[in-house]
């Protein structure tokens, strides 16, 4: 029975042994190119991770085959439930165990952060698909973003806001880092330009009820308020609005594109209709490459579905991790893809001429001013101005 | 803003808050209080009670009243399946495993909640003879919030006087008061029991349903909204349904009172009141369980 037992597992043990002596390594490490994704698919900010996705696996599945033959791409996909310590243990797995040559992903700041340390120290260049605080391209040499930063939407809103005749101004953020980052932007821009800020209120993110933080708004008589608020809470922000009779009496609101975002806007009430935003994205944005994007997103992923900029922001980009791996091949090493990555021009982005501004590592795009109007019965973006493309303000009023 | 507009602010805007937590939370206070069981998962129901609104005027385009009442009966048949099978197995064993399970369940809610319908937080859409404001003289008010008070105001009434002038309200108050008692003079607390859960869940399912609009209908809703249910129980008593009520009216007012007069202390109005509170009367406002 015993030496059964034995022969049994001598066998299995030189079966394997065998098969990875005999077998072809049918993926050599040098032909794939790996690409480690991490995301929040899971958990409080699911949306935002899902939405990345999406955007990613779009532009995999249109451009799929657009790489030189013998080269592939692999894309490894990984949930980090928007937990920092999780990003960090993620990324030593994909860099040390699958041999990742570049990350990407990374939907908020604190995750970002978390990871600066390990990928300077493995050269192993992170491309930020979300994560919008300004610093953190300064914190690791080998990150370069493609989303955007609070101050490059909440500083041109300030900006629009005092040059369109909105002389005292009142905002109302979430209590969190964005939030704060976004106050600090509208605040520069409209004041810079001419105008007053009468109050600055920031509400905790469990925050449902917003009317009280109107009521106290209304008191301060502003003629524009400017909102940025955590995900989902748009909708009963722009009810408070109404009831506590500020649009009623004139008053603008006004916001980042970050809480109208396309998709979403669709399933908001109709309270939200005549909010002003600067977005780095519209679905409606005409230009060829956006409407070529559009029209593969609604045959993926449903007619009534909608993308936003976060989903771009993932196409854009898996567009430039592609452009590297095409142009670099599987054997680059991280300097070179850190090189291509920093120099990319999106000549087809469905955000416009967008672009990463190699000294700063960070994105260069036009800001369009978006007004929410009630469009075949829905609520959607409708772009009426559009600016020329802009790097990221706070780094210029901060420089190095 | 003068003395009295602040006030008729804070007094308005707080009552509907305050009506909706109420609403949610005197389902809790009354299983919590009659079963014994820390059921944590309340707010799963109340969650439930929100989607299953939204997908009945969506999809099936019902008046909203209907709607409301039909998730409300919905959850509650739901409740009482869950009641039978999970939660009588839990009743004598302890709060430990209760919490356990209640935890467990809010996982699975939440996780079929995020399967069925997405992680996009939902709206509910109010019906139209609903939305707007209304001038009442010294200014003008939103008709929805009005709605909810008078709603919260109506159903804590119908409690009481369930509570306390019927048999079905006698035969609660008894088992309440010492359940070994009662079921010795014959009250059938078996089914008393799975008829209280049922209520319970279907008030929270309704206030879960017309709160869509100030708490936003997410799958991570029972999680985020628990502690305010349980700060609402606690400070208010277990067991009755006049406590919650004066609870919710305090924390609710009160959460406005320091929204809008101190904002940078508004989150700990609600925090700090609950320590003061169960420092001066750990059993809450109005207790009605009797240490046993």
């Amino acid at each position: 029975m015993r030496i059964r037992l034995v022969a049994v597992l001598g066998a299995v043990a030189g079966l394997i042994a065998s098969a990875e002596l005999l077998a072809p390594t049918y993926a050599l490490a040098d032909d794939v190119f790996k690409v480690g994704f991490m995301a929040p698919l899971s958990g409080p900010f699911a949306a935002l991770g899902d939405s990345i996705d999406r955007g990613a696996r779009l532009y995999e599945k249109v451009h799929g085959n657009n790489i030189s033959p013998g080269v592939t791409i692999q894309v490894i996909r990984r949930d980090d439930a928007g937990v920092p310590d999780n990003t960090r243990r993620i990324a030593q797995e994909l860099i040390v165990r699958d041999n990742v040559k570049v990350i990407t992903g990374i939907a908020l700041s604190p995750q970002g952060f978390a990871l600066s340390k390990i990928a300077t120290e493995a050269k192993i260049p992170v491309v930020l698909m979300n994560a919008t605080t300004s610093s953190l391209t300064r914190s690791s040499p080998y990150f370069v973003r493609f989303s955007y930063t609070q101050w490059q939407t909440a500083y041109p809103m300030g900006v629009w806001a005092a040059k369109h005749g909105v002389k005292v101004a009142a905002s109302l953020v979430a209590d969190y880092a964005a939030g704060v980052d976004s106050e600090a932007a509208f605040k520069k821009g409209f004041e810079d330009n001419g105008g007053k800020i009468v109050g600055a209120d920031r509400a905790p993110m469990v925050t449902t009820d917003y009317l009280p933080f109107m009521e106290r708004i209304k008191a301060e008589k502003p003629e524009a308020v400017f909102v940025f608020v955590n995900n989902g809470r748009m909708p009963a922000v722009a009810k408070a609005f109404n009831d506590a009779g500020l649009k009623a009496a004139g008053v603008k609101l006004v916001g980042p594109g970050d809480n109208a975002l396309d998709d979403e806007l669709q399933t908001m009430p109709a309270d939200v209709e005549g909010f002003i935003t600067a977005a780095t994205y519209a679905a409606g944005n005409p230009s060829q490459g956006n409407r070529d994007f559009v029209k593969a997103w609604k045959a993926e992923y449903g007619e009534n579905s909608l993308p936003n900029v976060t989903a771009v922001s993932g196409w854009d980009a898996m567009s430039a991790i592609y452009a590297a791996a095409k142009e670099l091949g599987p054997g680059a090493d991280g300097a070179a893809i850190l090189k291509s990555l920093s120099n990319w021009k999106g000549t087809s982005s469905p955000r416009g001429d967008a672009s990463v501004d190699p000294q700063t590592r960070d994105i260069v795009l036009p800001i369009k001013m978006n007004k929410v109007e009630i469009v075949n019965g829905k609520p959607a973006n409708v772009t009426f101005e559009e600016e020329a493309p802009a790097k990221d303000p706070w780094k210029t009023f901060n420089p190095e | 803003m003068n003395v009295s507009e602040t006030l008729i602010s804070i007094l308005f805007t707080g009552t509907a808050y305050a009506m909706v937590l109420y609403i949610i939370s005197v389902g809790l206070s009354i299983t919590m209080g009659l079963l014994g069981i820390a059921n944590l998962a309340h707010g799963a129901f109340a969650m439930a009670g929100g989607y299953l609104l939204i997908t009945l005027l969506n999809r099936l385009t019902l008046p909203f009243g209907l709607a409301l009442v039909l998730s409300a009966v919905i959850v509650a048949g739901f409740s009482v399946v869950l009641e039978r099978l999970l939660y009588a197995r839990v009743y004598k064993a302890g709060e430990f495993d209760q919490v356990l399970l209640s935890v467990g369940l809010i996982f699975v809610a939440s996780a079929i909640a995020q399967y069925v319908y997405g992680p996009i937080p939902k709206t509910v859409a109010v019906p139209l003879s609903l939305t707007g404001n209304i001038d009442l003289g010294l200014r003008t008010f939103p008709v929805y919030r009005i709605f909810l008070v008078a709603t919260g105001v109506a159903i804590f009434v119908m409690l009481l006087i369930v509570i306390e002038r019927t048999n079905i309200g006698m035969r609660i108050r008894a088992t309440v008061d010492n359940r070994a008692m009662a079921e010795a003079i014959g009250i059938n607390t078996k089914t008393l029991f799975s008829v209280v859960f049922a209520v319970g869940s279907a008030l929270a399912a309704i206030g879960g349903g017309l709160g869509g609009d100030m708490i936003a209908i997410t799958p991570g809703y029972p999680l985020e909204n628990l502690a305010y249910f349980l700060i609402v129980v606690s400070i208010g008593g277990l067991g009755t349904v006049s406590g919650p009520f004066l609870a919710a009216l305090l924390l609710g007012i009160g959460d406005s009172a320091c929204k809008i007069l101190v904002p940078q202390f508004g989150a700990f109005f609600i925090y700090l009141s609950l320590f003061g509170f169960l420092l001066l009367r750990p059993g809450g406002l109005l207790n009605r369980v009797q240490e046993q």
